[in-house]
């Protein structure tokens, strides 16, 4: 009885996981760039959500839009101005780029806002659904939904829009994609500003859930790796099933083998995935 | 008339080795132009200098009287400069329609998706590839995926189109509709320069031959006359052949 | 060969100006006596709100005693001068910063950093180079178990809080069967969620759940629901002040109630209450010490009165137990190198471990291993929004409430 209870708690915690990792896997999958940034955009996305909530009293659901623009800003500024310049250098050279910039970014925010972890506490708590002997908090349930709906609109984005078509064609090759008349480098800016606005929109959602502090982007950034192996990369709706998997194993890991072993559960099944189906669950398709 | 597309002494060098030297060429808007010359000519980079894969390390390129010799690559696919590749290689994972929607919809000028399928269906149409819309483009024979080419370079709505090797790995019989396709291409208003390393094919179809060698442009002139020059002949044949043959 | 010539005469006047300099304002420096007291503290990171605390109290402690003219060393006052250093809550790294103070920085002396697990680790080096160290908030036995001479600490044992709870629970409310422990998997929150386990068994009561959550858990829905259908009358959750926010908001989340919620430590924190809001509402702790707690002492602050008033003049707020211990490390110290006559260590420690003297903070006597075993742990719980003190009796402020929901 007690697991359908584990089951709600993994798919609610899954649903926040899937918006984490979007982003992340679309940058990684379309520039080839694993952006290190990715945790320490999500926290900050949740500080703009903290700030907007206690100095302007506007709702962390809302501050979804207003952060996910800002980051959308920033990240596309980065990208143009700094990644682009090693954007055709093997990734490790990327990663040592957004690395630095995240030592730099994460640290300009423990001097601003410290270290200690801030709760942003509605005035109004959501209270609870009880569905028989099932409860699940709604601020959580309601945050879950949104993330899947942020993630289902970036997934229509990609299918159906311009942009989103160049964006899959410099996924699939990106100098066809030039001569076909892609501005590569546009793109590029793009859909790192893409993948930073959901990173944004996601520490938004999460600002509720978690408590917010810089030091909570390495526990993000550890998620949304674990999350793209398990989905199979660039793919958005493989982002959903893996944070939706990861979530659910999670929970029922704490269950069976403690709770103090649920993060050790989680990086022993990425070392699993990596040796025996390292494209992921979702498998090699899917440019969506 | 000015000329659609000029090159004045294009030279492109990687590193030490100098692939492309010193070529001029004006290829008039109409013109079905042959490109000739052995493997390793330097053919294949010529194209990628036009069409801004790599910069001319020397010269200029001219287009529509424009200099486009260090425009980047998407600038001038939009431009109105197309081409098809050597190698073919579609967007593996997309369909038939939606590989030639793309290049309508990026460089071709469609205003919207929509509009991209529909131009995208026409071009299929008269690329005789109708009934494979909806394959997926990986798993089409080698024979389509040429006609594929062929439909994404008319997609992007180009004043010159480029075809690079197009009858590589295809019988006589598909060669055959290759050259006919290109011939209606042209009649519909398209310059084009196709590339080639076997000579008779080329022959039938073009109005210009011109012949690189070495990188070097060893001949530029009506079929006939380049046929029988002598250098050309020297290139393809050996020295010892056109000594025979001249006597 | 010119050039060389020229660059090493300059440097060599170079080098006799700075000799100069430096020598005229050592002598400077000669005039005042210092003693210095290292202070390695997580100031950033997840404990950096129980390091800043701790900083609170030895700060309050060092201007109260140089404003009194400094530590009287026979004929000669010293001034208090603390040497702080930040490892960023992470434990391998408290070491080598206690190292270093000790080593390049030349402090006479230590106050441990926070929490029993690093203060065990960084009492190895400050024994090796037999500094004096006083652990102002180490409470598990583990942390002095080492037999080491120079260590000392203004914490009593784990059992020491776990007992008087236990009894109080159980005196009040015979139904009170089923015990649930949630454990953070660290030194301190680990070692007392043993010994409520051993409370309860020596008392018959039922252990249904007994786990632990590792160092950084986000999310504690699993071990919360696994309490629910262990259906305890009792839940006793260890951890820092973050991990108590999170679990008690989770509970609600999912619908646990109990007739008693203990959680050690953090709900003596105004922080927990201020995050928590209604949900404090009667969660029971207990801790080292309390203001509302009546002492007086021969220490610089002489009072607890007048310590909760200095307090309240620096911080504009009520010092909870771990303020107070920190600065009571302060004016232990000051007692006992005052007592010795001298900087010695060896002198001070001898004065540390004869020490039986009462302070604003309590009764000091430290035992044979260097933890302080005279002190009595009230237990308190918070009702209306603030920190009630149950027991002792002879401070008690309100009566036990039973139901959390």
């Amino acid at each position: 009885m007690i697991y359908f209870q584990v089951l709600a708690n993994g798919l609610v915690l899954g649903g926040l996981y899937a918006c984490i990792a979007a982003g992340f896997s679309l940058v990684w999958g379309v520039l080839n760039v694993i952006n290190i940034l990715h945790g320490t955009f999500i926290v900050l996305g949740s500080y703009i959500a903290l700030f907007s909530y206690n100095f302007l009293g506007i709702h962390p659901f809302i501050s979804v839009i207003t952060a996910g623009a800002l980051l959308y800003l920033i990240g596309h500024l980065v990208q143009s101005s700094l990644i682009n310049r090693v954007i055709a250098a093997p990734v490790l050279m990327t990663l040592t780029l957004t690395f630095g910039l995240d030592l730099l970014l994460n640290n300009l925010m423990l001097v601003a806002f410290k270290a200690d972890y801030r709760k942003l506490v509605l005035d109004n708590p959501l209270g609870r659904l009880e569905l028989g002997p099932i409860f699940m908090p709604l601020d959580r349930i309601a945050a879950m939904g949104l993330a899947l709906l942020l993630t289902f609109l970036l997934h229509r984005l990609l299918r159906d829009s311009r942009i989103g078509r160049a964006i899959i064609a410099v996924r699939m090759d990106r100098e066809a994609a030039s001569l076909m008349g892609v501005n590569v480098s546009r793109i590029n800016a793009i859909t790192f500003g893409l993948g930073a606005m959901m990173a944004g929109a996601a520490g938004s959602l999460l600002s509720i859930v978690y408590p917010i502090s810089p030091l909570n982007s390495g526990m993000f950034l550890g998620k949304a790796f674990v999350i793209c192996v398990l989905g199979g990369l660039g793919s958005v709706p493989g982002a959903i099933v893996g944070g939706l998997a990861l979530g659910v194993i999670e929970s029922f890991g704490a269950i069976w083998f403690g709770p103090e072993h649920a993060v050790t559960i989680s990086f022993t099944l990425l070392i699993l995935i990596l040796i025996f189906r390292p494209a992921g669950l979702m498998g090699k398709r899917g440019f969506e | 008339m000015t000329a659609l597309l000029e090159l004045k002494n294009v030279s492109r060098r990687f590193g030490g080795l100098v692939a492309v030297k010193d070529v001029s060429v004006s290829i008039k808007q109409g013109e079905i132009v042959g490109l000739l010359g052995p493997n390793g000519a330097g053919k294949t980079t010529l194209v990628n200098v036009v069409t801004g894969v790599h910069p001319a390390t020397g010269g200029s390129v001219l287009f529509e009287g424009r200099d486009i010799t260090h425009m980047p690559a998407f600038r001038i696919a939009r431009s109105g400069l197309a081409r098809t590749f050597q190698i073919v290689q579609p967007f593996p994972k997309m369909t038939v329609v939606e590989n030639v929607a793309a290049a309508a919809l990026f460089a071709g000028g469609a205003g919207g998706m929509q509009e991209a399928f529909e131009l995208a269906r026409r071009q299929l149409e008269f690329a005789g590839l109708a009934d494979a819309a909806d394959q997926i483009a990986s798993t089409l024979t080698l024979a389509k995926r040429k006609r594929l080419e062929f439909a994404k370079g008319l997609a992007m709505n180009p004043k010159l189109l480029m075809l690079d090797e197009v009858n590589a790995g295809l019988n006589s019989a598909e060669v055959e509709d290759a050259m006919r396709l290109i011939r209606r291409i042209a009649d519909s208003g398209v310059t084009i320069l196709i590339i080639e390393h076997i000579m008779k094919v080329v022959l039938s179809v073009s109005d210009r031959l011109l012949v690189l060698h070495h990188g070097e442009l060893i001949a530029d002139g009506l079929p006939a006359e380049v046929t029988n020059d002598r250098r050309v002949i020297e290139a393809y044949l050996g020295k010892r052949y056109a000594e025979k043959t001249e006597r | 060969m010119n050039g060389s010539a020229k660059i090493s005469r300059r440097l060599v006047a170079a080098l006799g100006g700075v000799a100069a300099i430096s020598l005229a304002t050592s002598g400077a420096a000669l005039a005042q006596d210092v003693i210095k007291i290292g202070a390695p503290l997580p100031l950033t990171g997840p404990l950096s709100p129980e390091g800043v605390k701790q900083q609170q109290g030895y700060d309050l402690w060092a201007e109260t005693a140089n404003a009194k003219g400094g530590i009287k060393v026979g004929a000669k006052t010293y001034k208090v001068q603390l040497v702080y250093a930040d490892y960023a809550s992470n434990t391998p790294r408290a070491v080598q910063t206690a190292e270093r103070l000790i080593t390049e920085d030349k402090v006479s002396f230590l106050f441990s950093p926070f929490g029993s697990g690093a203060a065990k680790a960084a009492s190895t080096v400050s024994e090796k180079y037999s500094i004096p160290t006083v652990a102002a908030t180490a409470s598990s036995e583990q942390v002095y178990d080492q037999g080491y001479k120079y260590l000392f600490g203004t914490f009593t044992p784990n059992d020491t809080l776990t007992e008087p709870l236990a009894d109080l629970v159980t005196g009040k409310n015979k139904s009170i069967k089923r015990v649930a422990i949630l454990a953070r998997n660290d030194l301190f929150p680990l070692s007392i969620g043993q010994e409520m386990e051993k409370a309860a068994k020596k008392r018959n009561l039922d252990v249904v759940m007994s786990e632990k959550y590792a160092i950084g858990t986000m999310d504690h829905a699993s071990a919360i629901t696994q309490m629910r259908a262990a259906k305890p009358d009792w839940i006793f959750a260890t951890g820092y002040i973050n991990d108590l926010i999170l679990i008690r908001k989770q509970m609600k989340d999912l619908g646990v109630k109990a007739p008693v919620v203990t959680m050690i430590a953090g709900p003596a924190y105004q922080e927990f209450i201020d995050a928590s809001a209604d949900l404090a509402e009667n969660i029971s702790s207990a801790s080292w010490w309390h203001p509302a707690v009546r002492y007086k002492g021969e220490d610089v602050f002489g009072s607890t009165e007048a310590f909760n008033k200095a307090w309240a003049a620096k911080y504009k707020s009520e010092p909870d137990y771990a303020q107070a211990s920190a600065a009571a490390a302060g004016a232990v110290l000051q007692i006992a190198i005052e007592k010795a006559g001298s900087i010695e260590p060896t002198k001070v420690r001898d004065a540390l471990a004869a020490m039986d003297t009462v302070t604003f903070y309590g009764r000091i006597k430290f035992g044979p291993t260097g933890q302080v075993t005279s002190l009595q742990p009230p237990v308190f719980q918070i009702q209306g929004g603030k920190p009630m003190v149950i027991v002792p009796d002879e401070i008690k402020q309100a009566e036990f409430k039973f139901g959390v929901n």
